[in-house]
């Protein structure tokens, strides 16, 4: 039993979390497009609604109205009780009004034609907030199921900013999420003027029909060529803010930033449109994506500090496109900053849980900042980071990183010093043994520095604080088809000289190698000899030199033959 | 007359009528009609071939390909009914991989056939020559439950024709049967897939019972393992073609199909392929219609479904021209600079030489990211070459993601 609840823990975990190995997802064009709304975005703040129970659904007592309301939740015959609830004289308004809303409610159950007609008759003569809510909810789902989407989605969304809505926000926000799902689909699109009725759904139906896909639409160019259309055509419906980001987002959507940077750069300075998070995101995108770095640097960083609740999506969007714009000017410690700040919390998508419902795509594999500190990076832009941000948040992390590269460049003193202030009890005596032996110039000496090396496999130049078994998929450098020519370049050179660098084994191999050739086949040389196909036979796969392992362990086998 | 009588003899005769009664002699002059098996329609590769019929696996879809005649096709692999249970009138099925009897789903074959303008029904269930008797039988059940005007067609082994079994009584039960000429060894041990069409042997025992007949022919191919007695459905020629630790011998088999072995150099296991040819077809259709008397045409087993490999494309089957090769576009998703996915669609199949392809750009490449099966080379700044291994094709192959500072325009060259 225990075991089986044992698996099926572990098949809902490796379920909710697939293993990731996203990397430069700021790369990718689908990155930069516009953020995905859904019915949320929509909801005007401080709307209170009622909550009221649905007509038939309050208390049962025994009164005629009482009976009606049992009758209609399951008890007893619900016609003879509104006949009867109908007689009675002594109902005021609001309850008469119940009983007509009751009754449009039990044709509607069973699918009685003269159902939509008795709510329509009832939101022309009703009085009670609270039904006439709960009756415009009930057309929305007559309309829905007859297949008219416009019309239901429509009620839908005014209710939702509707003062004194009985209709919950869930119920809203579900049955939003019914009608259109992500994008309105072909529906939307054909019905897409008759939302230009009011600004809030004209708003609603095209932020929806713009949402973005990772997957380019066949007709993309055809809708959207459309949707510009009606934003000229009823442009003095969407003044202000809500035309400029409107076409700003259709601009984006169509493949066409230079517009979105033309329509950006006509709005005043001192307009509120400019410090409007999707202003600044699809502002900077645009920049992103016609290459100007630069450009794009300014709005993602306001972006990003005048967000200030930190699990807002929004901001971890903007931390992201901060990293892909540094990483093209050229500024590692800036892009440091941003990839720790997303990182946060052991995982690259917690500090922004829920970006990907923004976003086409996220990077959660956390490879980014991985690849950042342990080979992108030069070690000085390390240092630097740790004196220029030594408040970071996770900054143990890039202390860590800067100790793991002293070591690979044999400075493990002050490898030792780093990971004593930050508590790093294993590694930091190791580097002070290390740097004991190495100090050591005979063969006795370079033997014991490669024996300690070989027992140390990861534990020295290996930085285990980043990576856990998955290293190798984020070294992709050469398969990677985003970068330019000269990125590429750099980046396989980079990621071969981290293979080299970070394998304890290769580099005790290399000492034995020299050990070897000091001493001769005498005992010494032997002994290192014997260490060294150990540790060539045990070298860790991602090391990915086969030909150069294959040809060594030849060559010391015949050494050793040679005696 | 009585009422009860009266309405007895009006059900007969619309039994009669709407054709649910005895198989009734088809007409021996129904001319000679060219199809294919369809087994997934959704999946169909596309074809402007228009053929004769089409035997489409269950469930129809609107993705089938275009024929003038339909037939829905259900397949009951591997089991047999063999028992009718009275007086449900249910038929059981007994299903080997469970150990179990099943109820046949004739009322569900029934529902499909409604509304759909096909032929009939066809069954394809290959029984055990031994339980003929009871396949004629559930045969009889099925066709009493037929909608009117449907026919009753079934696919059949090429063992129950021998001398001995009851196949007459099956036969008498349907209006169309369609002998498979293929696989009749064991797929695990014969790098064989097609029988011999011989007319002078089959057409008599075929003929004789007076009922149209079309002939199975295969058009597909498979890999194998031939020592460790393994099928492959997903690995192909192209897999192996360009490891350079196999080496490649090709031969004929007594069908006339093409049988590829990659033998690796260094110890290890023979990969094997058997795939039809133009020429083991042709003379299968060929020797068909020798059969003369009833029979009516050829079925090709089966339609290939889009980027299928080893089964060969409608219009080779037919002899039609084929469509040249082509270079297909896709583009990246790139912000840093222009990238595109590169397709060659309908590179010659199985040719036994080498195929060099050069493709051209507009502007410089930057870089290319070749595909891991099918290295594609920058020989100069606007040209890549890419060399597709004797009988290495796909039909659709991605060549590799080509990286250039803009977007560029690609050609393709054959060389």
């Amino acid at each position: 039993m225990k075991r089986s609840l044992l698996i099926a823990l572990l098949c809902g975990v490796v379920w909710a979390c697939p293993f990731d190995q996203s990397l430069r997802e700021y790369l990718s064009v689908s990155f930069w497009l516009p953020f995905a709304k859904s019915g949320s975005n929509f909801e005007r703040r401080n709307i209170k609604r009622s909550d009221v129970a649905f007509a038939g659904k309050g208390e049962v007592d025994a009164t005629l109205l009482g009976r009606l309301r049992a009758a209609y939740q399951g008890d007893g015959s619900l016609e003879a009780a509104i006949v009867a609830a109908r007689a009675d004289v002594s109902l005021n308004a609001r309850d008469r009004e119940e009983v007509e809303l009751v009754d449009a409610k039990h044709d509607m159950w069973l699918e009685r034609p003269t159902a939509k007609g008795k709510i329509e008759q009832f939101l022309k003569t009703a009085k009670t907030p609270e039904w006439l809510s709960e009756a415009r909810g009930w057309l929305a789902h007559i309309l829905f199921t007859e297949g008219k989407f416009t019309e239901a989605g429509k009620i839908y969304i005014d209710e939702l900013n509707r003062n004194g809505s009985n209709l919950s926000r869930e119920t809203l926000l579900t049955s939003l999420k019914l009608t259109y799902e992500y994008d309105g689909g072909t529906h939307l699109f054909t019905h897409l003027e008759e939302y230009f009725d009011t600004p809030e759904h004209a708003a609603f139906a095209i932020e929806v029909v713009t949402n973005p896909r990772r997957d380019p639409l066949p007709d993309a160019a055809t809708r959207y060529k459309r949707v510009n259309e009606l934003l000229l055509k009823h442009r003095s419906l969407l003044r202000g803010t809500p035309l400029t980001l409107l076409t700003m987002r259709t601009a984006m959507r169509m493949g066409d930033p230079s517009q979105a940077i033309k329509i950006a750069e006509m709005v005043p300075t001192a307009s509120s449109v400019r410090s409007d998070p999707d202003f600044l995101w699809m502002f900077g995108s645009a920049h992103f994506v016609t290459r100007d770095y630069e450009g794009a640097e300014a709005p993602l960083l306001t972006m990003f500090q005048t967000l200030k609740d930190n699990d807002d999506p929004r901001k971890a969007a903007a931390a992201y496109g901060l990293c892909g714009v540094y990483q093209k000017l050229g500024l590692p410690v800036e892009q440091i900053r941003f990839a720790l700040w997303t990182w946060h919390g052991g995982s690259f998508g917690s500090a922004g849980a829920g970006v990907d419902d923004l976003s086409i795509y996220w990077a959660p594999s956390g490879f980014d900042l991985n690849l950042l500190l342990d080979a992108e990076a030069p070690d000085d832009a390390l240092k630097q980071f740790v004196e220029k941000y030594p408040n970071a948040r996770d900054i143990r992390l890039v202390k860590y990183a800067l100790a793991v590269r002293l070591a690979r460049a044999n400075r493990y003193d002050e490898a030792a010093e780093i990971y004593e202030a930050i508590g790093q009890k294993r590694r930091a005596p190791r580097m002070r043994e290390l740097a004991r032996l190495s100090a050591q110039t005979t063969s006795e000496g370079k033997y014991q520095l490669a024996e300690f090396l070989s027992a140390n496999p990861d534990g020295v130049f290996f930085n285990d604080s980043l990576w856990y078994r998955y290293q190798t998929y984020a070294l992709i450098g050469d398969t990677e088809p985003r970068f330019t020519k000269e990125e590429r370049e750099i980046q396989i050179a980079k990621e071969r000289e981290l293979r080299d660098r970070q394998e304890e084994r290769w580099r005790a191999y290399l000492i034995l190698r020299d050990v070897m050739r000091e001493e001769g086949h005498s005992g010494l040389g032997t002994k290192a000899a014997g260490l060294a196909i150990k540790n060539l036979r045990k070298l860790n796969p991602r090391f990915d030199r086969e030909d150069e392992i294959r040809r060594a362990d030849i060559e010391v086998s015949r050494w050793l033959r040679s005696r | 007359m009585n009422r009860r009588r009266l309405l007895s003899s009006c059900f007969a005769l619309a039994l009669v009528l709407c054709g649910c009664g005895k198989a009734a002699k088809p007409r021996p002059t129904e001319p000679w009609a060219t199809g294919f098996w369809v087994w997934n329609a959704e999946a169909a590769a596309p074809s402007s071939a228009i053929v004769d019929v089409l035997y489409v696996q269950a469930p129809f879809s609107d993705k089938v390909p275009k024929a003038r005649e339909y037939w829905l096709t259900f397949r009951e692999s591997n089991v047999c009914p063999n028992r009718i249970v009275s007086p449900a009138g249910q038929t059981t099925i007994y299903d080997p991989l469970g150990d179990r009897l099943v109820t046949a789903n004739i009322p569900g074959w029934m529902d499909a056939l409604k509304g759909r303008s096909v032929r009939g029904l066809q069954l394809d269930i290959d029984c055990p020559t031994r339980s003929l008797v009871d396949y004629a039988k559930f045969l009889a059940e099925v066709r009493k439950q037929l909608p009117p005007g449907k026919e009753l067609s079934i696919t059949a082994l090429l063992d129950w024709f021998r001398d001995g079994t009851d196949i007459a009584k099956v036969i008498e039960q349907v209006d169309e049967f369609v002998p498979q000429f293929y696989d009749v060894g064991n797929a695990y041990d014969d790098p064989v897939i097609a029988a011999k069409v011989d007319a002078e042997k089959w057409a008599p025992r075929f003929n004789r019972f007076e009922k149209r007949y079309r002939i199975g022919i295969s058009t597909f191919g498979r890999g194998r393992l031939p020592f460790s007695r393994k099928l492959y459905r997903a690995i192909m020629p192209l897999d192996v073609a360009n490891d350079r630790n196999y080496r490649l011998t090709s031969e004929h088999n007594e069908s006339g199909e093409l049988v590829l072995n990659y033998d690796p150099i260094q110890g290890g296991e023979r990969t094997q392929f058997i795939v039809p040819t133009p020429e083991s077809v042709r003379a299968a259709v060929e020797s068909a219609k020798k059969m003369g008397g009833y029979a009516a045409g050829v079925v090709f087993f089966r339609w290939p479904n889009a980027e299928e490999t080893l089964v060969m494309p409608p219009e080779e089957v037919l002899g039609l021209p084929l469509q040249a090769a082509a270079l297909e576009t896709e583009a990246g998703d790139c912000v840093a600079v222009s990238c595109a996915d590169l397709y060659l669609v309908r590179a010659s199949r199985f040719t036994p030489a080498e195929v060099e392809y050069r493709i051209h750009t507009s502007i410089d490449i930057e870089y290319a990211v070749p595909s891991e099966l099918l290295p594609i080379r920058v020989t100069s700044p606007k040209e890549m070459v890419v060399r597709i291994p004797p009988f290495g094709a796909k039909p659709k192959l991605h060549l590799g993601r080509v990286v250039t500072s803009k977007p560029a325009v690609f050609t393709l060259e054959v060389r």
